[in-house]
């Protein structure tokens, strides 16, 4: 790992609801190197979309970043002026979501959709010129040149989620967050997509930041994985640790329930359901499901601590230190 | 395009039922439900009954209902409403041509009033949802829905032209400006001929009428608008947008593109409303166009008068509605031909 | 259904989303069926009595203490005039609901029930009349019936049986839906009584929205028939025809006369506007308006 593109020192993100705040996001340290792929893996609620969508400043409202600080590439993110994080998103961070069906407007073509980005950042002068090199993004992205006169409805949904990859790397960020990009693809397209993201990846220099609760999807292309829990980063390590040999009881309890190669279930799952982030539980926020539980977790935070190339934050992990 | 083109033509050919049920539903009202028109209007003094035949012979209204039926609308189809009951040997049609076109430019400058105050409003209350400016904007959205158009013609005449004499109290042109009728529609027939001063003195006598209508009627708008940006406003791609970089501005355009979508299919029923309207306007500000004939002619018990002006009015419906729809068609392209 | 059970559906629109609007609405109408109901005990004059000296009556008088609306011409009191007139509307607009709804309602339900082409051809009709501008059709039916209050609801509810059809016929059509994707599994076809009972309780909430809105509608309506003249002959008071009659009296700044009876116009609309607002929130329904 070389030196940081992405850190995040403390990160908070509230949603303020009439029934009281949200804790989607609770205190995340994490470094993301430059040229990594960490994938972020957790169960649905964990905060994972909260995080990433902090990290472009876009947390729809009720929600609010609290505290804390995104230091990419040195700058501090959060203390940025909306019209300098503006200047960000699109052009050094591009960000592909999970529902490619809903997220192209649906009465523009493609190619306007793209040719934006090339307008707004100032790279094209001309509509014309932009729309041309909308068509070279397209081809980048795996779809004929002339789809720039598309519409969205003309296109199925993998199609749709190369043309929304285009329009992320159109001025080749340096960053690309994707939240869940395959989840509402079939499998075949999925590993097609994963490919175009591994491959524009080589060819751009990008860092990617995989968002997921596929941990075997997660670990076939990643350098690093996060597990989240309840708006904590509770394990960070390379792949190969953290599949092999989890230390959280969570990490565990995802690998395990998570599907063979074939598809199938496994029979164990995590027993229990996420916390309500509204009032997290005491101490360990996993400690009501754990299987592995001491008293002290109901009453003490397991701080996130090195345990060789890994972060962890469990009492019982760190007794095997 | 050939799609479209096809489009278009099926869905012109539906204008033929919507008409004939109109025609239909009108000349039953007119001629099936009531006594004797002739009678209704000599009513009031004794006439001798070889008069009152003689009269109803001449008007055609002495025949079986059925031959009356596709009589009335062999003439209609050929632009012929017959003679006026009160003004002898006057042919409607010539009055009908002469009041249409007032009645179209007044319901299309209170159209364009009602979409722009509807989508200001709609707009704002979408963008700060929750807030009081959105809370204010929907008490607008209703409260304006029940104003009584003559109530509110009455207190802007005497604001605007009993008090300040900013603007002219009614009709469409003041006595001192000549003005070579070609459309019929003023402010467009200045503007073909060059006429400046016409065309501002048009467009004075417009303001107060269009302002009338368009406030009155803008309420639905500012309602749809309101609904549908707020929903757009939350949608992926929306969010997509933010994520590329786009100023807020243009974020906002591209959505209420999306949300004035379904607003156009609400025209074509809002259209209908502002005729109706426009017929109490056209009253309340002495404009000549349709809804004052009517108002006169109702009063002179005129009843040839009254069908023919209620057919046109069906006519203009129908053809509203085509427009509408057609206008659809091409500003979405997720439409299916 | 047992007296609990009315009450409690009684008591629903007073609670949650939209009781503010429903009940200042409701306290909006009931004043003016109040003021009807009470006419002769509000109002100081009589609808044409003149109530200023003779030598007064030529010329409108402004609001004073003894004439808190001011006068009209031949020295009506425009504060009676308002109180008398509410019952003209009130008359109109609650004959015309009872009207609609009573064609309306089971029409819907039976065109939404049988479908078939029955169904096809009376929505094709009341589709036609519903888009057709409202105030337009009703001076139609009105100029052919004649001037009276009574054939002035006619008129209105020849515009307002297609608001009620459409939308029950909509519910009905819903119901069924789902009662035969549900019955069909198991016990064939849902019988008549059985319908009912499901759409009954599902098109009572909705009627009672569409009635608000359609009120509001009437209300105004009703004003342009009698503006038209087509309700009560002048000088019987109706706020529509006072307000025509004072069209006149506005080139000389005289205020009074037409702004009272098209506030009260306004006001009895906005009313029946919240209480359909209201209860749209309530219950969550959607209009097309
Ligand atoms: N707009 C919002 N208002 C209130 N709470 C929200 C909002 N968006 C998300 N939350 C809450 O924040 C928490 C984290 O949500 P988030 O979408 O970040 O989770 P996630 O890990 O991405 O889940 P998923 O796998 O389902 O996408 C959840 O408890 C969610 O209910
Ligand atoms: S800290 Fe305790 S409760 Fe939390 S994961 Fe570790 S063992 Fe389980
Ligand atoms: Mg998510």
């Amino acid at each position: 790992m070389g030196e940081p593109i992405l850190q995040l020192r403390d990160l908070r993100v509230y949603y303020y609801t009439l029934l009281g705040a949200v804790r989607a996001v609770d205190g995340v340290t994490m470094d993301v190197g430059r040229g990594e792929w960490v994938s972020i893996v957790g169960e649905s609620g964990s905060g994972k979309s909260t995080l990433a969508l902090a990290i472009m400043r876009l947390v729809p409202p009720p929600g609010r970043i609290v505290g804390g600080s995104i230091l990419f590439d040195g700058t501090d993110l959060t203390r940025l002026s909306e019209a300098e994080m503006r200047r960000i998103r699109g052009r050094r961070i591009g960000m592909v979501f999970q529902d490619p069906m809903a997220s192209l407007d649906p009465v523009r073509r493609i190619g306007d959709q793209i040719a934006d980005v090339y307008l707004e950042h100032g790279v094209a002068s001309s509509k014309g010129e932009a729309i041309r090199m909308a068509g070279e993004a397209l081809e980048m992205a795996g779809l004929p040149r002339d789809w720039v006169d598309r519409y969205p409805h003309q296109l199925s949904g993998g199609q749709r989620q190369r043309a929304l990859i285009a329009a992320a790397v159109a001025l080749k960020p340096e960053l690309l967050i994707a939240d869940e990009p395959t989840t509402a693809l079939d499998v075949i397209v999925q590993a097609k997509i994963m490919d175009l993201i591994e491959g524009l990846k080589r060819e751009l220099g990008m860092t990617v930041i995989l968002i997921t609760h596929d941990i075997a999807l997660a670990a076939e292309r990643s350098t690093r994985i996060a597990v989240m829990y309840a708006g904590k980063l509770v394990e960070y390590g390379p792949v190969d640790a953290i599949v092999e040999d989890p230390l959280h009881p969570y990490t565990r309890g995802l690998i395990e329930s998570a599907p063979d190669l074939w598809g199938e279930k496994r029979l164990r799952g995590i027993p229990g359901y996420p916390p309500d982030l509204r009032r997290p539980p005491s101490g360990c926020r996993f400690h009501p499901r754990c299987p592995l539980a001491l008293e002290r977790c109901r009453s003490e935070e397991p701080p996130l601590v090195r345990v060789g190339d890994r972060l962890v934050a469990c009492f019982r992990a760190l007794e095997r230190r | 395009m050939a799609g479209l083109a096809r489009y278009v033509a099926v869905r012109a050919s539906l204008i033929i039922p919507t008409i004939l049920i109109l025609y239909t539903l009108v000349f039953i009202i007119l001629r099936v439900i009531p006594g004797n028109p002739v009678e209704a209007v000599l009513g009031t003094r004794y006439v001798p009954p070889e008069v009152i035949k003689e009269e109803m012979h001449r008007l055609g209204l002495d025949k079986p209902l059925y031959v009356q039926y596709f009589d009335y609308l062999w003439r209609v189809l050929h632009g012929d409403f017959g003679e006026s009951l009160v003004v002898r040997g006057r042919p409607i049609a010539a009055d009908l041509k002469y009041r249409i076109p007032a009645t179209i430019e007044l319901v299309v400058a209170g159209f364009i009033v009602s979409v722009l105050l509807g989508i200001a409003t709609g707009t704002a209350a979408a963008v700060r949802r929750g807030s009081r400016l959105d809370y204010a904007m929907r008490l607008y959205g209703i409260v304006t829905y029940t104003l009584f158009i003559p109530w509110v013609g009455a207190l802007l005449i005497l604001l605007f032209a009993v008090h300040l004499h900013w603007l002219p109290a009614g009709g469409r042109l003041s006595a001192s400006v000549s003005l070579h009728r070609i459309t019929g529609i003023y402010t467009l027939d200045a503007l073909i001929t060059g006429n400046w001063p016409a065309f501002l003195d048009a467009l004075r006598h417009l303001v107060l009428p269009a302002f009338t209508l368009g406030l009155v009627l803008s309420g639905p708008y500012t309602r749809l608008v309101r609904a549908n940006l707020s929903d757009v406003l939350q949608s992926d791609f929306i969010r997509a947008y933010r994520a590329r970089g786009l100023r807020e501005g243009k974020v906002l355009r591209y959505a209420l593109r999306n949300a004035l979508i379904p607003v156009v299919t609400y025209m074509g029923l809002q259209l209908a409303i502002l005729l109706g309207g426009a017929v109490l306007t056209e009253t309340t500000y002495s404009w000549p166009g349709l809804g004052s004939y009517l108002y006169e002619r109702i009063s002179l018990r005129d009843y040839p008068a009254i069908e023919g002006t209620v057919i046109v009015f069906a006519f203009i419906v129908s053809v509203i509605s085509l427009i509408v729809d057609v206008i659809y068609a091409f500003i979405d392209p997720r439409i299916r031909y | 259904m047992s007296a609990g059970r009315v009450v409690e559906a009684l008591k629903a629109p007073f609670r949650g989303p939209g009781r503010g609007l429903f009940t200042a609405g409701l306290a909006i109408v009931l004043v003016f069926v109040v003021m009807a109901v009470f006419a002769p005990w509000i109002a100081p004059y009589g609808p044409t009595e003149r109530s200023v000296p003779l030598q007064l009556a030529a010329e409108p008088q402004p609001p004073s203490w003894r004439h808190p609306m001011g006068t009209a011409q031949l020295g009506y009191d425009v504060f009676s005039r308002v109180v008398w007139g509410s019952r003209v509307v009130l008359y109109v607009v609650t004959l015309s609901a009872i009207l609609s709804m009573a064609i309306g309602v089971p029409l819907g339900l039976v065109s939404g029930y049988y479908g078939g082409p029955l169904d096809r051809g009376l929505s094709m009709v009341m589709d036609s009349i519903y888009a057709f501008p409202g105030i337009v059709l009703a001076i139609a039916v009105a100029s052919v019936l004649g001037p009276s209050p009574t054939n002035a609801a006619i008129s209105l509810s020849v515009v307002y049986v297609p608001t009620f059809f459409r939308m029950v016929r909509g519910q009905t059509l819903e119901v069924r839906e789902s009662l035969y994707i549900e019955a069909a599994r198991a016990l064939g076809y849902p019988d008549r009584v059985t319908l009912l009972s499901h759409i009954l309780p599902n098109v009572a909430p909705t009627t009672l929205v569409v009635f608000g809105l359609a009120a509001t509608d009437a209300i105004l309506t009703e004003a342009g028939l009698a503006f038209f003249g087509l309700t009560v002959s002048y000088p019987q008071p109706d706020w529509g025809l006072d307000l025509r009659m004072a069209l006149k009296d506005i080139p000389n700044g005289v205020w009074w006369t037409t702004f009272f009876p098209g506030l009260a116009i306004t006001l009895l609309a906005l009313g029946f506007a919240l209480i359909g607002e209201g209860l749209g929130e309530r219950y969550a329904i959607r209009t097309e308006r």
